[in-house]
């Protein structure tokens, strides 16, 4: 009984306090911080401190009277000379004013610190444990200080990364050759960089439960479609997984049609597409740790627009866009002709090429479906064998495979000189696509397709394009339909399809998507073939006589 | 996103009655008309044509004094409910009788030109499940892909039409009206024609999915009107190349007209089959249009909520039907019966239900 102690009575703030606390520690919030320096520390060592770059350095500084303060932090996250500088150099070798009052306010003295000592530009006060280890974890010093329940974060982020580097998968001849990195903050910087409208927002959640990977949305709040926002900010909030190592986790998550053959969402690393992309109302996600961004709503078409179109004047980039939609259709369709004609309907083609390819395929031992199909399989793993060895192995492989092969194949009378012919046309058209994603698509379905046509001809091409078709009409990107401008015929976004408009012409965003501001600035005129008749030149001179 | 009921814009309307319209009886529609008409049969499709654009009229602004239901739900209203009912399943009768024939006339396409030894059950069985797959789909992707395709199968046939006019003669359409030529006798032979014309009833089952309906009976007329311009076009092309002595023989004059053209240079021996491909596409928007809302007409009726249910259900009938169709006077016939339901309900069911509905409507206000 002797040890027994009465408490003392808490002050009224104090009691509010705690009720708050337990009422957050009931939500899931906590634990929270205690004033106790030592019970803290014991805490995070239990959970965090049993790795070895965890670092916890313990330090005494003076202000009125000698306080024990410890710092955490992870080595090789942190910016060491931030660290030394500013934290506790500043901390060990400030000198007190001694009339000032602040250093006597024990209690609160995590908030005078960092209003009077700390000069690190991004500093937070934080109490609750979880948010401290997320933020421990993710880069950030935390400075405990005896006798405070609350922490100082302090922003040290620093990091070994890789520099910002042309990007490799879409190379472009003309147009800035700058792509994404790894940073997440670099990334939006980027694109902050060249929008500098006030009405670009980044917002960033976290997803991943044991990754805490960052996601940052990025749009236009003054175009884009308020309901498109809300719609990707809610069914990436809807993830739970484990971890983001790429944006390809979240596309599969938040993809309208997670069976389809069909990309719905377009994946880039040039910068000037995801900011063309956000000038025409769409919404970027930017996730850490990857140069790949994702972009939504995406139609099919603008799978096949290369960045590079819009840099081109416009007689030049609508040739380009023009070949483009031409090699698609080869990628796709031309084994499955040749197929179809060569089996089922010699006759419909001019008799000196049915003659002639009658006399190339004297001798060949295969039927035509599967010599096509053969030819096709060995450049699937060519293409696979030069992705696979290291730089200059791939090339070599892709050249002396492809060339060996085929003449081999073609001398030893297994495969007809057309077919070779055909297929090299194939592979090379669909190299012609600006998205990996599509050209994959494409492949796939060339297979199927060359069946059927060895089995029905064109009836059954023509059934199975129907089909495809109808498969593709039911597809929507984020509201969008997925063959727009096409059908549902927008006469304004024709603009940007088959061929692509003088820019000063592109009087509108794509009407697709349904923007909030559907003009872009500029023009007065009310489409873009009322446009056309009045060249930018000639506009102003308009302008001028108006004026008067 | 969210999922709206009414998205069809009055463009997609009158494509779609386009797209049920023009199916397989455009191609032997200038041979019937020349065996009425003679030289001057153009004149006929078109006096028909206008005939139906006005029945068409009638139809729209019937479904206009209910823009929130399809005929199923109204016709028993005005009729009752046991009348409502079995003039409901007469017009399911009547949109299910097209998809037997477009497949059985399909099959002797695809035989004549692109398959020669192709079996029945492969080519009527493909086309068959690709109807039905489309058809199982919702009213919206209809809408797109009759859309593309039926702006194709236009293009593709306006620009054979137009080749074809270097061998036209303006003297093979005379005389005007010679009264030696028309043979108004055969006229109850040449009846399975009408069945070319009819497609507005269509427009009775969508219009709750247009999105706005007060446009409805603008984009109904534009579309039958189309319809009209489009034969009267084609029989023109033809009686004009061939001559009416000739169209009257030609079982498929539009496939004529096709191989006629000499148009070298181009990697295809035989334009036929660019007509054929753009047409397979035509009978397609046909057949598929016909199965959903013959699907849709009966699961309203029944209170089937999925119509992608009654869709398959319906498959092996259609089959069975289209195969049941052996040869040419077969089907012609059941193409006379189709024709016979069409002139019933354009000319008399339509009519009457709007009005019914205009006396309801007075005697409402007159209550009031």
């Amino acid at each position: 009984m002797k040890n027994k102690k009465f408490r003392q009575p808490s002050l009224p703030a104090e009691i509010k306090k705690n009720k708050e606390r337990q009422k957050k520690e009931q939500q899931g919030e906590g634990p929270f911080l205690r004033a106790e320096l030592e019970s803290n520390v014991n805490y995070l060592q239990a959970i965090i401190g049993k790795s070895n770059d965890v670092i916890f350095r313990e330090f005494t500084f003076n202000l009125v009277k000698p306080i024990k303060g410890v710092l955490v932090f992870i080595d090789g996250l942190t910016d060491r000379e931030t660290i030394n500088e500013y934290i506790l150099e500043a901390l060990t070798t400030y000198q007190v004013d001694p009339e000032a009052e602040w250093p006597h306010d024990r209690p609160n003295l995590a908030q005078q610190i960092k209003d009077y000592v700390l000069n690190i530009n991004e500093v937070s006060l934080e109490s609750s444990f979880p948010t401290i280890i997320t933020a421990i974890l993710s880069g950030e010093t935390a400075v405990f200080i005896e006798g405070n329940d609350q922490v100082l974060l302090c922003n040290t982020r620093g990091w070994e990364h890789r520099g910002i580097e042309e990007p490799q998968t879409e190379a472009a001849i003309r147009g800035p050759k700058v792509g994404f990195n790894e940073l997440l903050r670099s990334n939006t910087a980027q694109i902050r960089r060249v929008i500098r409208d006030p009405g670009l927002r980044v917002k960033t959640i976290k997803i991943g439960v044991r990754s805490q990977t960052d996601v940052a949305i990025v749009y236009l709040e003054s175009v884009a479609k308020p309901e498109l926002v809300a719609e990707v900010e809610s069914r990436l909030q809807r993830i739970k997984v484990d971890g983001i190592l790429e944006s390809a986790y979240l596309q599969e998550f938040i993809e309208d049609h997670p069976y389809s053959l069909f990309p719905t969402l377009q994946t880039t690393e040039r910068v000037d597409r995801v900011v063309a992309a956000i000038l025409e109302g769409k919404v970027a996600v930017v996730v850490d740790n990857t140069p790949f961004v994702l972009l939504m709503p995406v139609t099919f078409w603008e799978l096949y627009y290369a960045a590079e179109d819009y840099y081109h004047r416009w007689p030049l980039a609508s040739l380009l866009r023009f070949l483009r939609l031409i090699s698609f259709f080869f990628s796709l369709y031309l084994p499955a002709l040749y197929v179809a004609f060569a089996v089922h309907s010699p006759e419909l083609i001019p008799f000196n090429l049915a003659v002639k390819i009658a006399g190339t395929r004297e001798g060949i031992p295969f039927p035509v479906y599967v010599e096509g199909l053969l030819m096709e399989l060995a450049i699937e793993i060519l293409r696979e064998a030069s992705v696979r060895l290291p730089g200059p192995f791939g090339q070599t492989i892709g050249i002396v495979g492809g060339f060996i092969l085929g003449d081999a194949a073609v001398r030893a009378g297994l495969i007809s000189p057309i077919m070779t012919i055909v297929v090299a046309l194939t592979a090379i058209s669909s190299f012609t696509a600006p998205s990996f994603a599509v050209a994959i698509t494409m492949r796939i379905l060339r297979f199927p397709l060359m069946l059927v046509a060895q089995v029905s001809g064109l009836y059954g091409l023509s059934m199975v394009t129907i089909i495809l078709l109808i498969n593709m009409a039911g597809i929507r990107s984020f509201g969008v339909p997925f063959l727009s401008p096409l059908v549902p015929l927008k006469l304004s976004d024709l603009k940007d399809f088959f061929m692509v408009a003088p820019r000063w012409a592109m009087i509108n965003r794509p009407l697709a998507y349904e923007t909030l501001d559907v003009k872009r600035e500029g023009s007065k005129a009310n489409n873009w073939w009322e446009a056309l008749f009045s060249p930018p030149t000639k506009r102003n001179k308009g302008g001028e006589k108006e004026d008067e | 996103m969210n999922k709206e009921l009414r998205t069809l814009s009055s463009r997609q309307v009158t494509l779609i009655l386009l797209g049920f319209t023009i199916g397989a009886g455009v191609l032997t529609l200038p041979s019937a008309a020349a065996r009425v008409f003679g030289a001057s049969g153009w004149v006929w499709v078109l006096a028909v044509g206008l005939l139906f654009t006005g029945a068409a009229f009638v139809a729209v602004k019937l479904a206009q004094e209910f823009p929130k239901e399809t005929i199923v739900e109204y016709s028993q209203k005005l009729l009752g409910k046991p009348v409502g009912i079995l003039f409901s399943l007469v017009l399911a009768l009547f949109f299910f009788s097209f998809i037997p024939i477009e497949t059985r006339v399909m099959q002797e396409l695809v035989n004549i030109s692109i398959l020669p030894s192709a079996p029945t059950w492969f080519v009527n069985g493909l086309f068959i499940l690709t109807m039905a797959y489309g058809a199982s789909r919702e009213i919206d992707q209809l809408a797109l892909v009759n859309e593309i395709l039926i702006e194709i199968a236009l293009f593709v046939g306006l620009f054979v039409s137009i080749l074809a006019l270097q061998h036209f003669k303006p003297i093979h359409l005379l005389p005007f009206l010679a009264k030696d030529q028309i043979q108004l006798e055969r006229l109850g032979e040449e009846i399975g024609t009408a069945f070319s014309y009819a497609g507005f009833p269509a427009i009775n089952m969508i219009l709750p999915y247009i999105r706005s309906p007060q446009k409805a009976s603008t984009a109904t007329v534009v579309g039958t009107l189309l319809v009209v311009v489009v034969y009267t076009f084609f029989t023109i092309s033809v009686l004009g190349v061939f001559g009416y002595y000739e169209t009257i023989h030609l079982s498929w004059p539009g496939l004529e007209l096709a191989k006629s053209v000499n148009f070298e240079a181009v990697i295809l021996e035989r334009l036929d089959l660019i007509l054929l491909i753009s047409w397979i596409s035509a009978i397609f928007t046909t057949g598929v249009l016909a199965y959903f809302l013959a699907a849709l007409t009966l699961s309203k009726l029944f209170g089937v909520s999925k119509h992608a249910v009654v869709v398959w259900a319906m498959a092996p009938l259609i089959y069975y039907l289209s195969a049941s169709l052996k040869n040419y006077f077969t089907w012609n016939r059941w193409g006379l019966y189709i024709s016979v339901l069409t002139l019933v309900i354009s000319f008399v069911f339509l009519p009457f239900l709007y009005i019914l509905a205009l006396i309801k409507q007075r005697r409402q206000q007159r209550g009031r």
